[in-house]
């Protein structure tokens, strides 16, 4: 091992080389964020060198499940004459350095899958005729591409012990190897005698409390990291040092919130910058405990730490603004396999072999016996290779497909003084019950309310029944109608939902009032003037949707913000919501 | 030869401990639901169960795990058959596992390829519900299961009978078992009528005392460096454990439950407003299987209060402008109905 004076930055990407390398499946992986790249290839290259590894095997984000987990070996199968498994990616990759590519696209059946993976070291199959259990003890570098607010699965990246972001590296921060692959051997040698003390633990666990870590999984990483990177520093026990790295490498990236510091941090800096690499500050008051000592130290060297980490978030959301690229490929489903139907393949379909084959199994020896009468070695049970399999027209399956538009509603809710007061609740009531009604249908739901000046969306498109009604339970009411700015926040969206090739129907649940234009100022006439301008910029787009007058007495007004967004009026005074709901529910079909 | 993490070694997570052990004891309540967001320890939980669980008596060869000592009407065709006594082994109560992405052909049982390819013969493979019959079936982000796969589930759930007819197959064999699901609520909900389905449910959240923590994390890292010393470790509170359920199993029958005690439970649930029977029919089974576990006769007002969250939480109607907790709310009801002089 040699030691040089290299910038924190690669430091640290080669520690956490070192580490999985020498730690595996035991932390579970790497949560990589990187955009590709030389830095990441040359760092790849590395983790390879150091793990000993000929090659990295890929699971690409796009891999069908059969592959992934195995299932029927067709080829062997017909060969054969009997049932052949077929052995899955994970399962050949057991005991190996895999690399999951495009982590944040990976559909969330595979992710369950690597969690298990991670997990247990086991995954079950019950696919395809196949059933078992297989050893899949893989160490995981998940290859996080995502930009804005695209990230790797939160189930996954709990798993993966080391997190390194290298989006603000670039070629000139590589600098000299650490580590050789000898070291990595030393290292292995001599981790079982590593020493990590309980004041030790207690601190890091007490600290990952402190950051607002709930799961007790990158805790138990960093455990394991410091004593790794005690072993690699050709150490028995774990120092100031080793704890620090692991905060930095297991913890800080995990952090949900700034612990409580006494003293004020540091003034951000602009710019990332290289800096030393932090050495723990010497203290030299002997405070009462050995783990509040630590404690302390970790503190002091957190404002840097997490500076790093808030630096380079910055510095992602900085790119992010190019726009997202990606969006589409998302919707490019089309539908899941929801098993097979007897059916003709020459009117297009996908043939399922498996299901074909099954149907023309038990016909077989019959079959055979009407193609070959006299042939005399024509027995079924002498397993030939030679032996044909006789399928018929009939027999052939074709696979069904469930193509689901997915779809949104969105609600839209005017929570202003004039609105709100009275019918808030019901509105709220109401959009509730409309929740769970999406939820059977399966759509997405969205939330924008609107009040003073600005529209906002609370509730970004989801599937979470939970954080609709958080976003709901946390609507404040009052203040002036921003009509104007709602509708163009729905516009917004709908755009965007039809890009993604989601049908998007909004419900609307206002009395109508608009008083504050486009600008901002209140202004009755002008506020009235740009929602409907707003209103028929909308219904140009191709979302539909309702207005409901939650006005006490029914207004001209709401009425005319319907007829300009061609959508449906519904008056509800003194409606509760189970009213509200029927009327929706009405109108909607 | 995966060595599971021991039960008794959890810690904290009572509420979760408790549903699961009940659920051992009587496999009638139905199932336990338990949500959570992650590293709350659900699946570790449920899997430490399995290397708790006693023996069964099961007739020997059976698919389908047939009990030898039970009425024919409720067996499978081959164990139906009349005749003399079949042989019988004991079984650990098998704990199977549903993964996400099974294909329904092995869930419920399908034409078995090989004996068909080979012989040409139609014979039915069994799937993972034959399996699961009188045993555990257990769902990990039961959240994302699909949809076809849930209608299987509910259907045989309510029949406690699977129903196999594709392929040309006509079959049909007992199917009842204790439907355990794990999830993480932020990633969608479950479908009402599965949820319903479930008898207990319970929230699980990650610990926020330091002390806690740390135990956590030290045994956590014990375990993990050495397995099978940590197994041995704890062996005897795993076998103390055991044997209280297997008591608890077969004293289940003569824990009394006093008449006051249904009436009690219809009161609660009228209160709460919850629909059907099923509420208070598991309420008062949960109650009976908790005084057995703790080895009383007769089951109190005190066991049914105390599991009465896991057993009506996720049966309450949503009341849109009530944003409580579905916990609170049930704790509020019963202190309204049992501490203020309502009774």
């Amino acid at each position: 091992m040699v030691e040089t004076d290299t910038t924190p930055l690669w430091t640290d990407a080669e520690w956490a080389a070192a580490l999985i390398a020498l730690l595996g499946h035991s932390v579970g992986g790497v949560h990589l964020r990187s955009p590709p790249g030389p830095v990441r290839d040359y760092w790849l290259e590395r983790v390879r060198h150091l793990s000993g590894q000929s090659h990295l095997r890929k699971v690409p984000a796009s891999i069908p499940e059969g592959r992934l987990l195995g299932g029927i070996d067709l080829a062997a199968t017909l060969k054969h004459g009997r049932p052949v498994a077929e052995t899955g990616l994970l399962e050949e990759c057991d005991r190996q350095m895999v690399i999951a590519a495009m982590a944040e696209r990976l559909p969330r059946n595979s992710v369950h899958h690597l969690c298990t993976a991670l997990d247990s070291g086991r995954i079950a199959i019950a696919r395809d005729g196949v059933e078992r259990a297989c050893s899949v003890r893989v160490t995981l570098i998940a290859q996080d591409e995502g930009t804005e607010e695209e990230f790797a699965h939160s189930a996954l990246t709990d798993r993966l012990g080391l997190a390194l972001d290298m989006t603000v590296m670039g070629i000139h921060d590589v600098e000299d190897e650490i580590f050789t692959h000898t070291d990595i051997k030393r290292a292995l040698a001599r981790i079982e005698r590593v020493v990590i003390t309980q004041a030790q633990q207690s601190a890091l666990t007490a600290l990952s409390l402190s950051l607002g870590i709930g799961s007790p999984r990158p805790t138990l990483a960093a455990l394991k990291v410091a004593r790794g990177s005690a072993a690699l520093r050709g150490d028995d026990a774990v120092t100031e040092e080793d704890i620090a790295r692991a905060l930095r490498l297991c913890l800080l990236p995990k952090a949900e919130r700034l612990p409580d510091i006494s003293e004020t941090p540091p003034e951000p800096e602009s710019e990332p910058e290289p800096r030393e690499d932090s050495e723990p500050p010497p203290t030299s008051e002997q405070p009462p405990s050995e783990e509040d000592r630590l404690l302390e130290a970790m503190m002091t060297q957190l404002p840097e730490g997490l500076l790093e980490q808030l630096q380079s978030r910055a510095a992602r959301l900085r790119q992010s603004t190019a726009g997202s690229a990606g969006a589409q490929h998302r919707h490019q489903q089309r539908g899941r396999p929801t098993g097979a139907l007897r059916g003709d393949h020459r009117r297009g379909g996908r043939v399922n072999i498996l299901a074909t084959l099954r149907a023309a199994a038990p016909w077989q020896p019959i079959r055979r016996r009407q193609e070959a009468p006299d042939s005399s070695e024509e027995t079924p049970r002498d397993g030939q290779p030679l032996r044909k399999i006789e399928i018929r027209s009939d027999d052939i399956h074709i696979t069904r497909f469930q193509q689901r538009r997915e779809s949104l509603t969105l609600f839209v809710v005017d929570a202003s003084g004039s609105a709100a007061m009275q019918r808030l609740a019901e509105a709220k009531g109401a959009v509730e019950l409309l929740l769970a009604d999406c939820y059977v249908r399966r759509d997405q739901v969205a939330l924008i309310a609107f009040r003073n000046e600005t529209a906002e969306l609370l509730l970004p498109p989801t599937r979470s029944l939970v954080r609709a009604k958080r976003a709901l339970a946390a609507l404040p009411g009052g203040g002036a109608t921003p009509m104007a700015a709602a509708l163009d926040l729905t516009r917004d969206l709908a755009e965007r939902a039809s890009k993604q090739g989601t049908t998007m129907q909004y419900v609307i649940l206002t009395d109508g009032a608009a008083n504050v234009s486009r600008d901002g100022t209140r202004n009755r006439e002008a506020g009235t003037r740009d929602a409907l301008t707003a209103a028929r910029a909308l219904a140009a787009g191709p979302s539909s949707g309702l207005v409901i007058d939650t006005a006490q007495r029914p207004q001209p007004r709401a009425r005319e913000l319907a007829e300009s967004l061609r959508g449906t009026y519904i008056a509800l005074p003194k409606a509760d919501s189970q009213t509200l709901n029927r009327a929706i529910r009405a109108a909607r079909s | 030869m995966n060595i599971a993490y021991p039960f008794t070694a959890i810690v904290s997570q009572d509420d979760m401990k408790r549903a699961l052990k009940i659920a051992a004891v009587d496999p009638g309540i139905g199932g336990v639901l338990v949500l959570g967001e992650r590293g709350t320890g659900k699946s570790t939980t449920i899997r430490a169960l399995a290397a708790l669980l006693p023996k069964i008596d099961v007739v020997s060869g059976c698919a389908y795990h047939c009990d030898p000592h039970s009425p024919r009407p409720g067996l499978c065709s081959q164990c139906g058959k009349p005749g003399e006594t079949p042989d019988s082994s004991a079984l650990t109560i098998p704990v199977v596992d549903l993964p996400l992405g099974s294909t329904e052909d092995r869930v419920v049982g399908a034409l078995d390829i090989e004996r068909a390819l080979v012989n040409g013969e139609k014979a039915f493979q069994p799937g993972l519900l034959a399996q699961a019959n009188r045993g555990f079936l257990y769902v990990d982000e039961v959240n994302l299961l699909e949809d076809h796969i849930v209608d299987a589930l509910l259907d045989v759930a309510a029949s406690g009978e699977n129903v196999v007819e594709r392929e040309g197959l006509s079959v049909r064999h007992p199917a009842r078992f204790v439907l355990v699901g794990s999830g993480n609520p932020e990633e969608g909900e479950l479908r009402p009528q599965l949820q319903d389905r479930f008898g207990l449910s319970v929230d699980v959240r990650t610990p926020s005392e330091v002390a806690t923590r740390v135990e956590i994390i030290q045994l956590r890292e014990a375990f993990d460096r050495d397995r099978n010393a940590f197994r041995k470790k704890w062996a005897r509170k795993e076998g103390a454990l055991r044997r209280k359920i297997q008591s608890a199993r077969s004293a289940l029958d003569q824990v009394d439950t006093p008449a006051n005690l249904l009436e009690t439970a219809a009161r609660l649930c009228l209160a709460l407003g919850t629909d059907g029977l099923r509420g208070e029919l598991t309420l008062v089974r949960s109650a009976r299987a908790l005084a057995a576990l703790e080895g009383k006769e007769t089951a109190t007002l005190a066991h049914l209060k105390s599991i009465a969250p896991s057993v009506l939480r996720h049966r309450l109607r949503r009341d849109p402008l009530d944003e409580s907790s579905a916990d609170s709310r049930v704790q509020r009801v019963i202190a309204e109905l049992f501490d203020h002089g309502g009774d």
